[in-house]
């Protein structure tokens, strides 16, 4: 997992809890890193599953709502990094589209080592789009936080529905509707 | 754990993730310093590549280049303004104009007045019909005012911009176009002669033809006077070079006649398994002495009547088969007539004559249908000839529609064969019968007929006939006479000799013709020895109602008065005359008795005449025969055999009438040896034949007593 994943949730962490939790988290979790990342840096992902797991068990605060709360977060740093991604299109469904084949694409041109999710879009009339996400990781509230952003950056109302395709969350369909 | 030892442990971590940072940035930097080496190789190496890409193309575009400006033609291109963009050196030295004076200059300025419009449609042709390429010539003016012919190619083509223009290559064409100038007056000045060259001919041939009837005629009159030995050679020679000039003359009038257009078809009702079988008749009297077979097949298929030009077809196939005897030694000579297709009106059928002959070399086969041509010349003074048989066969095919074809290999043998399209009627060829002799009365015919002709046997021969056939007759021996008796009498038809002293056919024709002044005509009938087609045509031409060929057989003649004298059948008196002819005479099997029973039928009287006849000319004319070939006089050998050749024939002894052909032939090419072999076989064959004759002369005087 690429290292600013961590930098990322260790700032969010920071933000909403103060750093004394992302001490109290690196203290008290077996890494392999001792904590120590850096944005260009590649780690192990069980690493973030054992962050996750403990700060679950600190704030009492459910791991879909921790992820979710993340993908929102990731997403500012993403518009602020990566803002030509945006701006190429003006709306939501145009964006998800073009992930698969434009901006992963580029991330590998970037970090050739990088595991990415990788969804199947398919419009079913102009104002449904159906995606499905597709990972070993099965981090798809992660996504949907980030698709949530995505539709608030466009500045659109759309509802998303979720159906597990299968029981460990690896492939996941989400509905969008426009209203 | 106190505040500070959290901002402690969290500045050791952010420079540990420095660090680390640090490493990774360090061996991405080595990482990228190899990368970049490797690129700055990568590029030196595209460099490289581009430079000689670009020597390479610049060596290219010099080689074109000076392709272009120094090549021996004018190449330039216009633009579809009709402006010049481009002209090579080669164009611009030649016409004298600077490069300043012609780009950017209107292609028209350099084009004499006279042809800017026929210029200005051909490009206009070539840009808007999308024709690819366009040839054509005309003026141009070079710069110091000379005017010369230039033959420009020009294509339409599309630049890298995509837009067309027009490329041209051209060159000077004014010495080309001299010669073809030259050329082209030549060549009517050649076609100018050819025709009075053939006109001259077919006059010629005409002026010289009527004086050369009269020297045959008066020869043939002059023949029948008393006559001392010494005349009569030197009359003899006289006629048989009158002979030869007399056929070739003919052939060279129907090449003439052919040539000029003059010779028409005539389409009439034929019966082509007759025509066939009296051709096949006629060779097979020809090759009796050689182990040569003639065969004739025709399609079953081909039942009817047809409608064509009899003489034409007969002409053809008589030259085409008349050749193939002339050049086979042994094996067979096939004459095929096959169907090739039909509808309601129409046959096509193909002919085809194919020998074992000694065959073609195939480096002469594209020469053999020229006039006056024969394969080589050994030809020539091996079998004789003159070399129009050929030409005048395909030309005449050529009439009809047809091309002849030949396929031959030398020492193998040739086919010649063509197909000709044939009308159809709807009349079925009647099952010709085995030697069919018919029994032919006329008496009923009340009005007699007139026979014209000026030789005596020939005479002979057709009043014993009509004597027979009860068929009442009157005789004029020339065409002035013929006239004289039709002014003064009635009569049914006429026989009428073409070549005859005084007055000859031709002429008599004419004048009855004349003299009935369109009212109803006489049939009038046209007796020819000729094979030749201009003579039966001309006969036609002159008014003749019909024609036959001698030597004809009874049969044939007596077809000829039941096709043109109207009256009733009479059967039962045929019939009746028919049962009561019973008695048979046999002639002697070493004679041609196929041919004596055709020729004399049941009238043995008449047949012992003939054979009386033979023996009273023929022992004086053996000894002359003997006398002057020991004295060597070969021309007068040849022209004894020419005489006593057809009597030999006549009482049935055809292999030594086929001997003495070889004898004329052989004299009269002086051919020594050959002539020896042919003599002496000749004269160890003729003693027994002669007795041969005279013992069937005793048998048939017995059985003439007997039948009483």
């Amino acid at each position: 997992m690429k290292g600013i994943v961590f930098t990322e949730f260790f700032e969010m962490v920071e933000q909403e809890f103060g750093y004394s939790m992302v001490d109290d988290m690196i203290e008290n979790t077996d890494l392999d890193s001792k904590g120590i990342y850096t944005s260009i840096g590649t780690y192990e992902h069980s690493e973030m599953v054992d962050l996750l797991g403990y700060l679950h068990k600190k704030s009492n605060i459910p791991i879909p709502d921790l992820l979710n709360a993340f993908g929102k977060y990731l997403f500012n740093t993403f518009i602020k990094n990566y803002p030509s991604f945006f701006s190429v299109v003006d709306n939501s469904f145009d964006f998800l589209e073009s992930i698969e084949d434009h901006i992963h694409v580029e991330v590998r041109k970037l970090y050739p080592d990088a595991q990415l999710p990788s969804f199947e879009t398919e419009r079913i009339d102009e104002n449904i789009l159906k995606m499905k996400y597709i990972s070993e990781r099965s981090m798809s509230d992660f996504a949907l936080g980030l698709m949530q952003k995505t539709i608030e950056h466009y500045g659109e109302t759309i509802a998303i529905e979720r159906e597990n395709i299968d029981e460990k969350g690896k492939q996941v369909l989400f509905t969008l509707t426009k209203k | 754990m106190s505040e500070v030892d959290i901002i402690k442990k969290r500045l050791e971590r952010s420079i540990a993730a420095r660090k680390q940072a640090e490493s990774i940035l360090e061996s991405k930097a080595l990482e990228l310093y190899h990368t970049n080496e490797k690129l700055k190789e990568l590029n030196a190496s595209l460099e490289k590549q581009v430079k000689n890409r670009t020597e390479a193309l610049r060596a290219s575009k010099e080689k074109y280049e000076i392709l272009v400006e120094k090549a021996s033609d004018f190449i330039f291109n216009i633009d579809y303004n009709g402006f010049f963009t481009y002209v090579n050196e080669t164009g611009l030295k030649t016409m004298g104009f600077s490069w300043e004076e012609v780009v950017g200059k209107p292609f028209l300025l350099f084009v004499e007045p006279d042809h800017h419009e026929q210029v200005a449609t051909h490009y206009y042709k070539l840009r808007e019909s999308g024709e690819a390429k366009s040839y054509f010539e005309f003026l141009a003016m070079k710069k110091n005012g000379e005017k010369v012919w230039i033959g420009q190619n020009v294509q339409s083509l599309k630049g890298v911009d995509g837009k067309k223009y027009f490329a041209a290559v051209a060159r000077e064409i004014s010495y080309q176009k001299e010669l073809q100038k030259d050329l082209e007056n030549a060549k009517k000045k050649a076609e100018k002669a050819q025709q009075a060259e053939k006109s001259f001919l077919a006059n010629m041939s005409h002026e010289i033809r009527t004086p050369l009837n009269a020297i045959v005629g008066m020869s043939h009159l002059l023949g029948d006077t008393e006559l001392n030995n010494e005349q009569r050679e030197q009359l003899d020679i006289l006629l048989s070079s009158a002979n030869i000039l007399q056929s070739l003359i003919a052939d060279i009038l129907d090449i003439s006649k052919i040539d000029s257009g003059k010779l028409e078809v005539h389409n009439r009702e034929f019966n082509i398994r007759s025509l066939i079988s009296s051709l096949v008749k006629t060779i097979e009297v020809k090759i009796d002495a050689k182990p040569v077979t003639i065969v004739a097949e025709i399609d079953k298929s081909i039942k009817e009547i047809l409608v064509g030009d009899e003489l034409m077809i007969n002409q053809i196939l008589l030259n085409l088969i008349g050749n193939a005897e002339k050049f086979t030694h042994e094996g067979y000579i096939y004459v095929r007539l096959l169907e090739q297709s039909r509808t309601s009106e129409k046959i096509n059928i193909y002919f085809e004559i194919e020998d074992t002959g000694i065959g073609i070399d195939q480096k002469y086969q594209h020469l053999i249908f020229d006039q006056f041509r024969q394969a080589d010349n050994k030809i020539k003074e091996t079998y004789g000839g003159t070399g129009l048989g050929l030409s005048i066969t395909k030309k005449i095919i050529d009439i009809l529609g047809g091309k002849i074809q030949l396929l031959s290999e030398k020492g193998k043998g040739s086919k010649f064969f063509f197909t000709l399209e044939l009308g159809l009627t709807d009349k079925k060829i009647e099952q010709e019968l085995v030697n069919p002799i018919k029994k032919s009365i006329y008496r009923d015919i009340l009005q007699p007929v007139l026979i014209v002709e000026d030789n005596l046997m020939n005479l002979k021969y057709i009043k014993k006939l009509f004597e027979k056939w009860e068929l009442k007759y009157d005789v004029a021996n020339n065409g002035w006479e013929a006239y004289k008796k039709f002014k003064a009498n009635h009569y049914s038809m006429i026989f009428m000799d073409l070549q005859m002293p005084i007055m000859d056919g031709y002429e008599a024709t004419t004048y009855i013709r004349e003299y009935e002044n369109g009212a109803s005509e006489i049939s009038i009938i046209a007796l020819t020895a000729s094979t030749l087609l201009s003579k039966k045509a001309e006969a036609l031409e002159t008014g003749m109602t019909d024609f036959l060929a001698k030597p004809f057989n009874p049969n044939q003649l007596s077809d000829m008065i039941d096709k043109y004298i109207d009256r009733k059948e009479i059967d039962a008196e045929s019939d009746e005359l028919g049962c009561s002819v019973t008695a048979e005479y046999r002639y002697n099997p070493k004679l041609e008795v196929d041919f004596l029973l055709e020729t004399y039928e049941d009238d043995y009287e008449y047949a012992a005449e003939m054979f009386d006849t033979f023996l009273e000319i023929n022992f004086d004319e053996l000894d002359r025969l003997r006398q002057k070939y020991n004295d060597k006089d070969y021309s007068q050998v040849k022209s004894i055999a020419h005489k006593i050749k057809p009597t030999f024939k006549m009482v049935g002894l055809g292999e030594l009438s086929i001997d003495l052909e070889r004898i004329e032939k052989f004299a009269s090419g002086e051919e020594l040896e050959k002539l020896n072999t042919s003599i002496r076989q000749f004269f160890s064959e003729v003693d027994s034949g002669m007795k041969l004759v005279k013992e069937e002369l005793a048998a048939l005087n017995r059985f003439i007593k007997t039948k009483g």
